[in-house]
């Protein structure tokens, strides 16, 4: 497929063209097909592109702007969630320090509780024994 | 003189009124050209955007992913936290302070809250949980503490509920830190009854004697026995049979149980018919209230009996005894 070959053709799409010296009674309608050819081609380069408008098919230019768009949402998304992830974990962060203050102040409380329910429960042993044997 | 496309400076198509003897080949290249460069387009457009390997799909796929990772960072960071609700990014704000226990203890470490994304992703995780670990320690320690009086009282309670049962219960008594001194062994001058006596060398003697002579219900001054298998303890006198035979038949009559916490001089023996009680140093030993317990007899070291000695001739022995009370009770 060249120009050089006769009759020549185009490198890509093989349309044939009409040929230099010769076609003298139809190169017009030789040409003319060419350029139709031609056209056809692009019609479907033309298509395969399609309306940036057409979200039904979807066309090619649509999920471009659509993949744009997309993409901008994405990375706003992504600063949206770096920003409230980073808040979240200082929030957290802050929050960690709140809660080990009132384990550590629940433990004591605990510690001291059940410290004295021991001393109680002692105290309250003595005299259950001591009741026991002064009824016995 | 062929005319260059506007639009593709390498592509030239005829020019009107002139090229009359290359207009064909002009019209044929440039058309070639042009023709070209479509099917290159067309190339191009399917490579970026037709099929699933196109670059249009992979970036769809990587939005996609992209949104998902976006997605899950805060619902992770939230999870991650245990936080509950996850609100919209202007609910939040950075806190620059922490619990108002510990913020000059943890800025004094240069631990500040991360007041953006930069300083969550550079700050230093394990240093606050080193800062914050004595604390937590703190709180196990004592959250330790409480859950075992808490399992002391669940044991009283526990107790309680099963109801009185029979223990031993000690109870000191005057004396308790025993008796010790040296013991003189006189053989009598008919050669059948060897009488030691002891000499003390502390203010408690007199005291343990006189206490454990009333616990063991013998009374205080009571002679020694004239059996030589038979010795009591008499008010400021511990004797002992010729064989070193001491204490023995004391416990006969006596409901009072005793354990031995100190013994040395002595060595505790047992016959027959004597139970031999345990002995161990610095600890309480139950000397049980089993069947047969009649008797306890000890023997001094090294000195089993007084043949070697003639008439009136005597030998001396250091001993001490130590010996503690209980008694048992119906007790929770």
């Amino acid at each position: 497929m060249a120009l050089s070959d006769s009759p020549p053709t185009t490198t890509q799409y093989s349309i044939t063209l009409p040929e230099v010296g010769k076609n003298k009674n139809n190169w017009g309608v030789i040409l003319n097909a060419a350029i139709e050819s031609a056209a056809s081609n692009l019609k479907n380069v033309d298509d395969t592109l399609g309306d940036a408008a057409d979200s039904a098919t979807p066309s090619l230019a649509y999920q471009l702007t659509q993949a744009v768009t997309n993409a901008s949402t994405a990375a706003s998304n992504s600063a949206t969630a770096i920003t409230v992830s980073s808040k979240l974990t200082n929030n957290a962060l802050v929050a960690l320090t709140n809660d080990v203050n009132t384990a550590v102040t629940n433990a004591a409380t605990a510690s001291s509780n059940a410290s004295a329910a021991k001393t109680s429960a002692d105290a309250a042993l003595v005299l259950a024994n001591d009741g026991y044997y002064a009824a016995n | 003189m062929p005319t260059t496309s506007s639009f593709y400076t390498d592509l030239e198509y005829p020019t009107v009124n002139q090229d009359g003897d290359t207009w064909g080949t002009l019209t044929n290249e440039y058309l070639d050209g042009l023709l070209t460069k479509l099917k290159n387009l067309s190339d191009r457009i399917n490579s970026a955007g037709v099929g699933s390997d196109s670059d249009l799909s992979q970036i769809l796929r990587d939005i996609s992913q992209y949104e998902n990772i976006n997605a899950s960072i805060p619902t992770t960071v939230k999870s991650l936290f245990g936080i509950i609700d996850l609100k919209a990014a202007d609910t939040y704000s950075y806190a620059t302070a922490w619990n108002a226990t510990y913020d000059s203890y943890l800025q004094g470490f240069s631990l500040v809250p991360p007041g953006s994304a930069a300083a969550v992703q550079s700050f230093d995780y394990d240093l606050l949980a080193e800062k914050l670990r004595p604390f937590v320690t703190q709180a196990e320690n004592n959250i330790s503490q409480a859950n075992s009086d808490i399992a002391h009282v669940n044991a009283i309670l526990a107790r309680l509920a099963a109801g009185a049962t029979l223990q031993p219960v000690y109870i000191p008594i005057i004396g308790d830190s025993g008796v010790s001194g040296q013991l003189t062994i006189t053989k009598n001058a008919n050669g059948a009854q060897e009488n030691m006596s002891f000499e003390p060398d502390s203010g408690d003697h007199t005291n343990w004697l006189n206490a454990t002579s009333t616990l063991l219900g013998i009374g205080a001054g009571t002679a020694n026995s004239s059996d030589a298998t038979n010795v009591t303890i008499s008010y400021g006198t511990l004797m002992f049979t010729e064989d070193g035979y001491a204490l023995q038949e004391t416990f006969s009559a006596s409901t009072a149980l005793f354990t031995i916490t100190e013994l040395s001089g002595f060595t505790v023996v047992g016959t027959n018919n004597y139970s031999v009680p345990g002995v161990e140093s610095g600890a309480l030993t139950d000397w049980t209230n089993t069947a047969g317990l009649k008797r306890v007899r000890f023997a001094f070291n090294g000195q089993p009996n007084t043949g070697d000695l003639s008439a009136g001739q005597s030998k001396t022995v250091s001993a001490s005894l130590r010996m503690r009370q209980y008694s048992q009770r119906y007790l929770y």
